[in-house]
Order: C-alpha cells, then structure tokens, then sequence
C-alpha cells in the first residue's frame, strides 16, 4: 500500500474513530500511532512519539492559551454583561428590534474581553433573555439573537481560536487579532440588519422599548468603561509592543480577575470554579494538541498534503474556486466536528495549499474563524444552539434553531464580503509596527 | 470499582486546582515584571522559564481529571442513539484505546526524558533542568492511562451488570 493511500485510509478511520464517540485527541493520536507506524517503521515512530508531545506543548507561545482562557472565565464571572447590555439599550433600545440590537452590541463588545463563544452567549442570555421577554419578544428572536451574537466572542479579539490558528500555523497573534477587529465590527452590523429585518417584516416579532433621556444614557455608558479600559489595556499593549502576546494575555486574565473582585462577585466558590473552568478547558485543548502532533507526523509522511496540491493544480480550477471549496468544506465540517478538532484535523492539509496559492495567511485565518463560527450555529452540533437552550428556562432547542437561521444566512453575506474585500481583513495589521 | 474512580476524580480534580495555584503566581511574576520594566530597565529575571513551567504543571496535569469527568471533546451524535450495551461497548473501546496511547506516548517520552536529562540540558535564563518540564508531561499521560484503565473497569463491571452509565458531562467546545 502507498503511504498517500494509507493516509486517505488513515483520514476515513478517524472520521469514524470520531463519530464513534472516540473522544478527539486520542482518535488522532491512535490513527497517528497506527498510520505513521505502517508507513514508516515502529522505530521512527517511537522517536515521534516519546519526543513529539513535549515539543508540542512546551514551546512558550502556547502560555498565551490558559491565559487568555482565565481572562474570559473571570470576565464571564465578573458580571459585566447587565452593565453593557444596559448602556447599548438606552442608545437604541427604542428602535423596533432595539432590545435584539443591544443584546448583539452587548455582546461585541463582551467579546473584546471574552475570548470564548460559550461564555459571550451563556452570559449574555441570562441578562437579555429575561428583558426581551418582558418586552414581549418572539422567543425565536431572542435566542437566534443571543446564539449568533455569542459567535463574536471568538471573532472579536482577544480570542482563544484565533491564538490557536495563529500558533499552528506559525503567525503573529498581535496582527491576528487586529485583522479581527473589524471583521468584527462587520459582522456586528450583519447580525444587526438580519435582527432588524425579522423585527421589521414578522409584526410582533421584537416590538420597541422605552425611550432612555441623556443623562440616564450618559450614566449606563459610564458602566462601560472598566471593560473598554482593559480592551484597550490589552490591545493596546500588543499593538503598541508594550507586550508580547503572553504578556498581554497575563494582564488581560489580572485585569478580569480585578473587575471580578471590584464587582463584588469574588467569591471563594467563584474563584475555584474560575480555576476548574481554567483547568479543564485548557487541558482539553493541550490534549487535543498531543493528539494533533502525532497526526500530523502520520500526515506529512503520508505525502497526502502534497498529493491534494498537485490534484488541486492539475485540476486547473482558479485559486478563488479553491478558496470557495475550503469553505464550503469547513461550513459542513462545523455542523459535525468542535471547532478546535475541525481546525486540527484540517489545517495540516488546506493551509499549505492556501499558501502556494498565494493567500495571505492572516485573512485565511479571518476567514477560518468565520466559517468556525457559522459551525457554531449550525445545527446539528452547533454548540451555541445547545448553550442558549440550556441556560434560558423553558426554551426548545428547535426555538433556537428556528431562530438562528437569518443570522446564518447574515453570516454567509458576511463571508462573502470578507471573501470580496481582503483590506478589511488587513488594513489594522498593515498600520503595525 | 465506581468508588475507586469516585476516589481518583476527587484526587485529580484536586490535583489540577492545586496546579493552577502556579499559574496565577506566574501571573503575577508577570505582571510584576511589566511593572519593573516600566520604571527601570531591568524586570524579573527568568520570567519567560517560570511562565512556561507554570503553564505546563497547570495545563498538563489538569488531563487526568478531565478523563475522569469525561471532558475531553468526542461527538455523540451518531451514537446516542444505539442501545446501552452497544454504547457502553463502544466507550470501553474508546477508554482501551486511550490506554494504549497515552501509555505508549508516556513510556517513550519517559525514554527522551532520560536521555535529555542525562545529557544536562537546563532552561537559558534560569537553568532549570529539563526534568521539570518533562514531569508534569510524563505524570499527566501516565495518570491519563491509569484514570482510562479504571472508567474502562468501571464501563466493564457496568455493561456486565447491564447497568445504565451516569449522565455524561454536557459537551463542550474548548475553541469556543
């Protein structure tokens, strides 16, 4: 057997090693083991094995994970959501569809110091949820609101996904997260016209709240500002070369941890769930980074990302056709595979191929974090789906799902205009020193 | 056996709280040393060293637990909806192979270790050894290994008793 048909086999069984609930990081190390020991020898392997892991999570980049993981475990305990909420309400809760809008600039603006999708829609749904009831909301609004919404948690820097992007792929975490920002902003106004438009054309769908006079206005906007202060702090910080990445990360995860205690929300049983929460996930993701490197030993050797190049090129279809089928992959991927595993698994065998065909790396990755965010909301593993029926009593899942489709069809207009105007991507990494 | 893996998930889960006590004192030192650059040109010296062993006793010993809290990603979809028993053999299958891999990755890993260790090899800044860089790798795997062995016994006693398993944990996505 070749090693290219070996690797295609190799990819077959651990898509079924996957869908047998195998959990990830062991099934890419298993078909590793077994895959890179076929084709190359068990000794070579046992050279990979016992020397690849450590290689994988020592590197001193990857600190910058449990780091800005802390940061968004300690702001989604620091109570900040009402207070953004509130001042985004009083300056458009008025308009029809007001309380949706201010529910999604809440939530980029919580996502500028909450780098998890999770946390931005779980946190935010206990504080819009109620308020959208109360003002006679359709349930169906509410929560496709709150489900998109929480997507740009991760698109918005700091962002957990994007660190990992950058770290796999070798790239500047700083210019990353600046080409994140207005893709951010854009996707904002996205959800917003997609909210706007179902409260405007399905009559009762997101009736107009109260009027809020200036200076109350003035007042709710004030709340705002420890979170725009550490946002700034942060960024600014990288941006600027203050910090390194790590660095940044250390004071973003400090800061959180000081507006919790500010909050008053600092409770000895916070501070240990803030710790387990920091522990688990960040163990997740180095295991799933231990599995990757063994995978990916088994995938270079298998000459299957040279193989699907050389195919891609004989086939003679233009690059932007090649972009097109890799995000169209990813779109189906994101409705089986967590977007971390759906990374891992893929980028070894696109990125590559992405950069022989001249794109710029930094807008792929804008691009990937996009399309992991509609694997988000699309049904049937959308996570954010099953977070908003979990946290908001008495809401069906199918609610949610029945919600969340014009902000889909916002996220694919998104996508498209990211695809057509790389410079809104790369215009902030450009201005970087 | 379901009070040995009671026994273990306790053990473990203290075990990766307790390391996370190290990574909020490399935060600090941290922060410390942006401070001192701040206002002197000299920081903390080795901060770089003291944050990548921080994170690595956090990050790696905080594994073993979430085995045993079933955290770690796997994607039910396709199997909920089997009878129990073929669940609860499909887990030990997963539980088996996460024995044998974590096993394999431990033992040669113990192997590099030495050898590294043997050959002197210390950090830059603060000349740490690379000993205890490698322990919490090679304690995190090991431990993973055993924490399998044990949910695989327990899964086993379970599908020989015709037992139904606990709820699972609720899935989570670590990148989200």
């Amino acid at each position: 057997m070749s090693p290219a048909l070996i690797g295609g086999l190799g990819m077959a069984v651990l898509l079924l090693l996957i869908a047998l609930r195998v959990p990830i990081a062991i099934a890419m190390a298993s078909v590793g083991i077994v895959g890179g020991a076929l084709i190359n020898g068990w000794n070579s392997l046992a050279f990979v094995l016992g020397s690849q892991p450590f290689a994988t999570v020592f590197p001193y980049t990857l600190s910058v994970i449990p780091l800005f993981v802390m940061m968004g475990v300690f702001a989604a305990h620091a109570g900040l959501s009402r207070s953004l909420y509130q001042a985004i309400y009083s300056l458009i809760g008025h308009w029809r569809g007001g309380l949706a809008l201010a529910t999604l600039g809440a939530c980029a603006l919580f996502g500028a110091i909450c780098g998890s999708s999770l946390a931005t829609a779980a946190t935010m749904a206990r504080v819009a949820v109620p308020e959208m009831r109360r003002h006679g909301y359709d349930d169906r609004l509410s929560a496709g609101t709150l489900a998109a919404g929480g997507t740009l948690g991760i698109l918005i820097p700091p962002s957990i996904i994007m660190v990992i992007y950058a770290l796999l792929t070798e790239q500047s975490i700083g210019r990353l997260f600046l080409a994140g920002f207005l893709p951010g902003l854009v996707a904002t106004i996205c959800y917003m016209a997609a909210a706007y438009l179902v409260a405007r054309y399905r009559p009762g769908a997101g009736p107009a709240g109260a009027r809020v006079g200036w200076r109350e206005r003035a007042k709710t906007i004030l709340g705002v500002a420890p979170v725009l202060i550490l946002f700034i702090v942060v960024m600014g910080g990288m941006y600027t070369g203050v910090f390194s990445p790590t660095e940044g990360a250390a004071v973003g995860s400090f800061g959180a941890f000081l507006l919790t205690v500010l909050t008053r929300r600092l409770t000895w049983r916070v501070f240990i769930d803030s710790l387990k929460e920091t522990a688990s996930t960040t163990a997740m993701i180095f295991m799933i980074f231990i599995g990757t490197s063994i995978l990916q030993y088994f995938i270079e050797t298998s000459t299957l990302p040279r193989l699907l190049n050389d195919a891609i090129v004989a086939s003679g279809m233009s690059r932007y056709m090649v972009l097109a089928v890799i995000l169209v992959i990813y779109v189906i991927l994101g409705c089986f595979l967590d977007s971390l595993s759906m990374l891992l698994i893929t980028l070894p065998l696109f990125f590559p191929l992405v950069k022989s065909l001249g794109f710029d790396p930094i807008w792929f990755g804008i691009l990937v974090v996009c399309v992991v965010e509609i694997g988000l909301i699309t049904p049937p593993v959308g996570m954010n789906l099953f977070v908003i029926a979990a946290v908001v009593p008495g809401m069906q899942l199918r609610t949610v799902i029945s919600g969340v489709t014009p902000f889909i069809m916002a996220d694919l207009v998104r996508l498209a205009i990211l695809v057509a105007f790389p410079i809104i991507s790369l215009w902030l990494p450009s201005l970087m020193k | 056996m379901t009070r040995l893996v009671a026994t273990l998930r306790a053990l473990a889960q203290r075990l990766a709280n307790a390391a996370q006590a190290l990574l909020l004192a490399a935060v600090l030192v941290t922060i410390a040393d942006i401070a001192l650059r701040s206002v002197s040109n000299a920081g903390v010296p080795g901060t770089v060293d003291l944050m990548q062993l921080a994170v690595m006793w956090s990050a790696l010993l905080a594994i073993p637990a979430a085995f045993l809290t079933d955290e770690h990603v796997a994607i039910d979809m396709f199997t909920k909806a089997l009878p129990m028993r073929l669940q609860q053999a499909l887990r030990l299958f997963a539980l088996m192979l996460a024995v044998a891999a974590l096993a394999l990755m431990a033992w040669y890993g113990a192997q590099q270790a030495w050898r590294e260790h043997t050959a002197g090899d210390s950090t830059q800044t603060l000349g740490f050894p690379f000993g205890i860089y490698w322990l919490p790798l090679l304690l995190g795997l090991a431990l993973s290994s055993i924490a399998c062995l044990a949910l695989a016994g327990e899964t086993l006693a379970r599908l020989w008793r015709g037992e139904p398993d606990p709820a699972p944990a609720a899935a989570r996505d670590p990148g989200a």
